[in-house]
């Protein structure tokens, strides 16, 4: 029914890619990442996160370059001509593989975080039959509405955690930042490496740059989504760290919840100010559980070949709504999710960036080299 | 009348260019898509019951003058708006019984070829025995007859048609129908009133604009924040005032979610009434029985007060909504963030923004998706859309752009 | 029709989770809300019917709604008092007693008995509240000094519906007061976690006839059991070095006696190490006015002055500090002021090679401090 309007079709604007990446990246883990990167670099986890945005910015930079060399063509299409066929196809089921277990992943913690917050004796699929029913009706639309869907919400997810920023500056406390360094560089590395495993949903470039007017422009507003990521993760260890100590920051499940829930400002009509993290976080898990849903769905379509999008979308459906029951309890749902961190690395910087370098060294190119 | 007849001689002098397009398939039923001429000659006389103000909006500003029930008298109006050789109507009769004349008017090389085709290939394809009103065209030529939202908007002045001929929208007028009506539409069209664009202040303008937006926020959520709070969240209310939400309710039979569904059902039934009454009598008795029911609520401990603040100001909020058909969308929305909120609290509540959420992003009339420019995000549109930019001439946005490819 | 279909296929959907009903509704008027909590030992340790031994008395200070809607006055609340031998089995005890849902949610004080305080290592008593997602942890902690906690329940609030109320107003009041010391739950506990167990808690005092309420002064907290208490003046004292309030302290000078508002005070503590051992260097900048002037008036505007009345106040401080740090170093032999904290931030290593209980008492400290007037201190 619908005309080939001007805003549809592979022609997107570059600058969603910023879009894309902050909705797409940041997840319930933004307010558990003090948790995980304070025991490794303790109170040095600010420089952590900021060491990480380089690396993370440069292999951003990288991952469009590796776009950019073949035009038009979807991540699985050049995956084959790069890789080979049989090497391709296994990558690719590697890919399904780590995608599922991320989306049963973070399902599970959303509906953890639902049943300690929100509905406390409702069975916690329903929740999540009802999120992965959104999903999957959102993510069989394809990107283009879903970045639609990221654009909508963007300043829902921001102005919140802005103005609780705000609020926590006076609460925090700069001596729970000394000594700074003080055990040597390494821990500092080692948070860098964790925080770079965090940042799952960074594949999404490698989604985006085709459908992109020009894959040229998208450097910078990608450049842009890795810091205000990072600008974020920093807000958020700054939050907890700083109000309430390194040593606090491991005592308590969602640290940054916690921290904030401390915050007190008198004349202020409002007591919790959890209240305004709420939105947010059930934003970022959902714009996430979307994309991955959408991950999943392409990933299977274009890997396995099927061609029956809507049968595909209700599968990933099923991985979401499963992913509550396979965790026998949530320590073991934050033990896999520290071993994904490192599963991540590979995935998101390992795999595409080698990936570049056989597609130069081999000269590899989309259009001509066919 | 001697003016009018000066109008008359000078829209005789303006041209418009005829578009002869061949009907690919005629069907003999349905004789759509004919060519007349647009202006019959004379310009049409209009009876007094066409002059009779309907005050669907107050003017604050601007031009009193409204469309009519003619179309080339409306024809004739858009015509004197804007006289130039590139204005283009295009001529149907649709209905196989009683044939009604149905223009499609818009401006050359500015509107974008495909949405024009699509809006002639849906008209072409109405069959039906008559055309009542504007609306059967309406329901028609949708993208999606099934969503809440409307995406072609109505329009009664022709200085918004106007504005919509420049912005490269397609005006359709109906015969026998005063409103016209203009496509494709976005949220921000909607959401637009002439009294921004006329304001003189484009500060004061884009506060109000602002203000809108919120109060189509409450209007939509405010009542299921309310259930969400009270009967799942009360933590998350300060203090004080659960202490005087709890003395309100303390007698109250029935829980939260109940009573505030048994309010909104009241409000809908007493506008209801004042749609029904006569004028005179009508706003008075209404009124009164509104009043009556929620003070004998209030005192007999059957409501607690909160719940009627929240009922009243999302009441309020609605009519901040200059749009009628999306005013009566957002009153069914209440309704299901309502029941979402009464089941799962705040995560239904959320669950429900998603809903309409991701419904908003995919719906799309003729092409242009609905949330334009805020979704997908053009920032250089918005001055026109979302805000009111602070500029000396009529603002235009790309929304609707032919784009060059 | 397809269309048709799934939308009626979509409405079914939504409806299955709905006709099994909504779990967790529970409505505001079917809550009984907590607001206050006191904690005391048990005065007579067994309990029939339990297989283990009463630990707890529990005092509960409950929302009664009835009572808030009648503008008569009075206290609107119901108060209970439990014996458990844990705080969660007291909570299950009180739901039957109260015919509405027992909810933490509006918890907002938590009182704590002298008794309690000194015997009971407080994370035992504190671990139910720290884990319960119910509750706020910006929630208000007082220790009660010489009485229980239930004797604090039990007196009438001056102003307001509920003793908690009073409670949480006094402690806001408390922000431009330095008379008393102000430490949320989370924060106490906190402070006993950093430290090892040695924290500064906020002192509710009872008067002779349990009629009226006092907050003022400050619990000392060692080896995470009470360990005394600071009077007014005493925790004045210790404000200067711990929390950078407002105070308003007076002087002596030739025969003037004036008073003098310390509006802003910041407080730097500087650990160093002179030849292998801790020193510490304490730098207070206050800045304030003069609020008034008794037995002569002196001329404001001539600097001379100034620097001498600049002096003086400069002199209380110091001595004011001096004598918290010697409070603490001698009376106490506790480092309740945080200066370990600050040493660890600086030194870690060497902080983790010294016994700090040891070395503490002797460490010397040297304060400098520096006033200025924010206005002339001339009439008007």
């Amino acid at each position: 029914m619908s005309v080939s309007g001007n805003k549809s079709g592979d022609n997107l604007d570059p600058r969603v890619v910023t879009v894309g990446l902050i909705l797409g990246i940041v997840e319930f883990e933004l307010f558990t990442i003090a948790k995980g990167i304070t025991p490794i670099a303790r109170q040095d986890a600010w420089i952590s996160v900021i060491l990480g945005s380089v690396i993370i910015s440069a292999s951003a930079y990288l991952l469009i370059r590796l776009g950019a060399r073949f035009p038009g063509e979807t991540p699985f299409q050049y995956g084959e001509k790069i890789w080979g066929r049989p090497m391709a196809f296994f990558w690719g089921l590697m890919y399904l593989v780590y995608w599922s277990g991320f989306l049963a992943l973070i399902s599970q913690e959303a509906s953890m975080a639902n049943r300690v917050f929100f509905l406390k004796s409702t069975p916690p699929v329903i929740p999540i039959l009802i999120l992965a029913i959104a999903a999957a009706w959102l993510a069989s639309y394809g990107l283009t509405s879903l970045i639609r869907f990221f654009q909508l919400n963007l300043a829902f997810l921001l102005l919140p955690m802005l103005l609780v920023f705000v609020m926590a500056v006076r609460n925090m406390d700069l001596h729970n930042f000394q000594p700074v360094l003080s055990n040597g560089l390494m821990p500092v590395i080692r948070g860098t490496v964790y925080f770079m495993g965090t940042l799952q949903g960074l594949e999404i470039i490698l989604f985006l740059v085709p459908l992109l007017r020009s894959a040229e422009a998208a450097v910078k507003p990608a450049l842009a989504g890795v810091y205000v990521i990072t600008g974020l993760t920093l807000m958020q260890i700054l939050t907890a760290v700083g109000i309430m100590g390194k040593e606090n920051v491991q005592a308590s499940i969602w640290p940054e919840i916690v921290a904030i829930s401390l915050i007190e400002l008198p004349g202020f009509p409002v007591e919790r100010f959890e209240l305004f993290l709420t939105l947010p976080w059930l934003i970022a898990v959902f714009t996430t559980i979307c994309l991955y849903t959408y991950f999943l769905v392409s990933g299977i379509m274009g890997i396995l070949g099927i061609k029956k999008r809507g049968a595909v979308s209700y599968f990933a459906a099923a991985v979401i709504v499963l992913g509550v029951y396979i965790f026998p309890n949530y320590p073991t749902a934050i033990q896999v999710r520290r071993y994904f961190s490192w599963a991540s690395i590979f995935f998101l910087y390992v795999l595409p960036i080698t990936t570049l370098t056989i597609a130069v060294l081999r000269k590899k190119r989309g259009g001509m080299n066919g | 009348m001697k003016a009018g007849l000066m109008v008359i001689k000078f829209l005789k002098k303006t041209r418009f260019v005829k578009k002869t397009e061949k009907e690919p398939k005629t069907n003999p039923d349905t004789p759509s898509g004919q060519q007349t001429s647009c202006i019959s000659g004379d310009f049409p006389a209009v009876s007094m019951v066409d002059t009779a103000p309907r005050d669907s909006h107050q003017i604050l500003k601007g031009s009193k003058k409204r469309f009519h029930e003619k179309l080339e008298y409306n024809l004739s109006l858009l015509a004197e708006r804007i006289p130039n050789p590139r204005l283009i109507c295009e001529n149907f009769t649709i209905g196989s019984l009683a044939p009604k004349k149905v223009a499609a008017v818009y401006l050359k090389d500015r509107a974008h070829p495909g949405i024009t085709a699509e809006i002639r290939k849906r008209l072409t394809a109405i069959r039906a025995e008559t055309v009542l009103d504007s609306s059967y065209i309406e329901r028609n030529i949708e993208n999606s007859s099934w969503s809440p939202f409307p995406q072609v908007e109505t329009a009664e002045k022709p200085d918004i048609a106007e504005s919509a001929l420049l912005q490269g929208r397609v005006v359709i007028i109906t015969d026998g129908s005063p409103q016209v009506l203009l496509a494709p539409v976005t949220f921000f069209d909607l959401m637009d009133t002439r009294d921004d664009t006329y304001m003189r202040w484009f500060v004061a303008a884009n506060f109000f604009r602002l203000a809108r937006y919120i109060m189509f926020i409450f209007a939509v959520s405010l009542p299921a924040f309310y259930v969400a709070l009270t009967s799942y969240n009360p933590e998350l209310i300060p203090t004080r005032l659960l202490y005087l939400i709890l003395a309100s309710r303390e007698n109250a039979p029935f829980p939260v979610y109940f009573e505030a569904f048994f309010l909104m059902g009241i409000v809908e039934a007493v506008r209801m009434m004042m749609v029904r009454m006569p004028s005179q009598v009508g706003t008075t008795i209404a009124l009164m029985s509104g009043v009556t029911l929620v003070i004998a609520g209030l005192w007999s401990g059957i409501m607690g007060a909160p719940v009627v603040i929240i009922v009243t100001l999302t009441m309020i909020s609605s009519f901040g909504i200059p749009s009628y058909d999306l005013r009566l969308a957002v009153r069914v929305l209440q309704f299901f963030t309502m029941i979402m909120a009464s089941f799962f609290g705040i995560f239904g509540f959320a669950a429900a923004f998603f809903y309409i959420a991701i419904h908003l992003v995919t719906l799309k009339s003729f092409g242009v998706p609905y949330m334009t420019p805020l979704a997908p995000t053009d920032t250089g549109s918005m001055g026109h859309t979302v805000f009111r930019e602070n500029t000396p001439v009529m603002s235009k946005d790309k929304t609707y752009k032919p784009q060059k490819q | 029709m397809g269309k048709i279909t799934s939308v009626l296929f979509g409405l079914i959907l939504l409806l299955l989770p709905m006709s099994a009903g909504c779990w967790d509704v529970k409505d505001i008027s079917n809550q009984a809300f907590v607001t206050c909590i006191g904690l005391d030992a048990v005065s007579d340790p067994d309990l029939p019917g339990f297989m283990d031994a009463a630990e707890y008395k529990l005092t509960f200070e409950i929302i009664n709604p009835a009572k808030l809607a009648d503008n008569s006055g009075g206290p609107a609340t119901i108060i209970e008092t439990v014996e458990a031998p844990s705080i969660g089995k007291a909570v299950e005890i009180l739901q039957s007693r109260i015919s509405r849902q027992i909810t933490l949610s509006h918890l907002r004080v938590l009182l704590v008995g002298d008794k309690l305080a000194r015997q009971k290592d407080f994370t035992d008593p504190a671990d139910y509240f720290e884990k319960n997602a119910e509750v706020a942890l910006r929630m208000r902690l007082m220790f009660v000094q010489g009485h229980e906690a239930r004797d604090v329940l039990n007196i009438k609030p001056k102003q307001g519906k509920s003793l908690s109320d009073e409670l949480v107003a006094l402690t806001q009041i408390e922000r431009n007061t330095s008379l008393a010391q102000t430490n949320p739950f989370n924060s106490f506990m906190q402070d006993l976690r950093t430290t090892g167990g040695r924290a500064l808690g906020s002192r509710v005092l009872v008067h002779e006839n349990r009629k009226i309420l006092i907050r003022s002064g400050s619990a000392v907290f060692n080896n995470r059991k009470l360990a005394g208490w600071l009077d007014c003046t005493e925790t004045e004292d210790a404000n200067w070095i711990t929390r950078e309030t407002p105070a308003v302290l007076q002087g002596h000078l030739d025969g003037l006696f004036f008073t003098f508002r310390a509006d802003r005070v910041k407080t730097d503590i500087i650990p160093e190490i002179r030849e292998g051992k801790p020193f510490f260097k304490i730098k207070i900048k206050v800045e304030g006015n003069i609020l008034e002037e008794q037995g002569r008036q002196i001329d404001l505007s001539n600097p001379e002055n100034m620097d001498k009345i600049t002096n003086t106040i400069s002199g209380v401080v110091r001595k004011s500090a001096a004598m918290a740090i010697s409070k603490s170093q001698k009376e106490f032999g506790i480092d309740y002021l945080g200066l370990g904290q600050a040493f660890n931030n600086r030194y870690p290593e060497a902080y983790k090679n010294m016994d700090w209980k040891k070395v503490y008492p002797d460490i010397p400290v040297e304060i400098n401090v520096k006033c200025t007037f924010s206005k002339s201190g001339l009439a008007r």
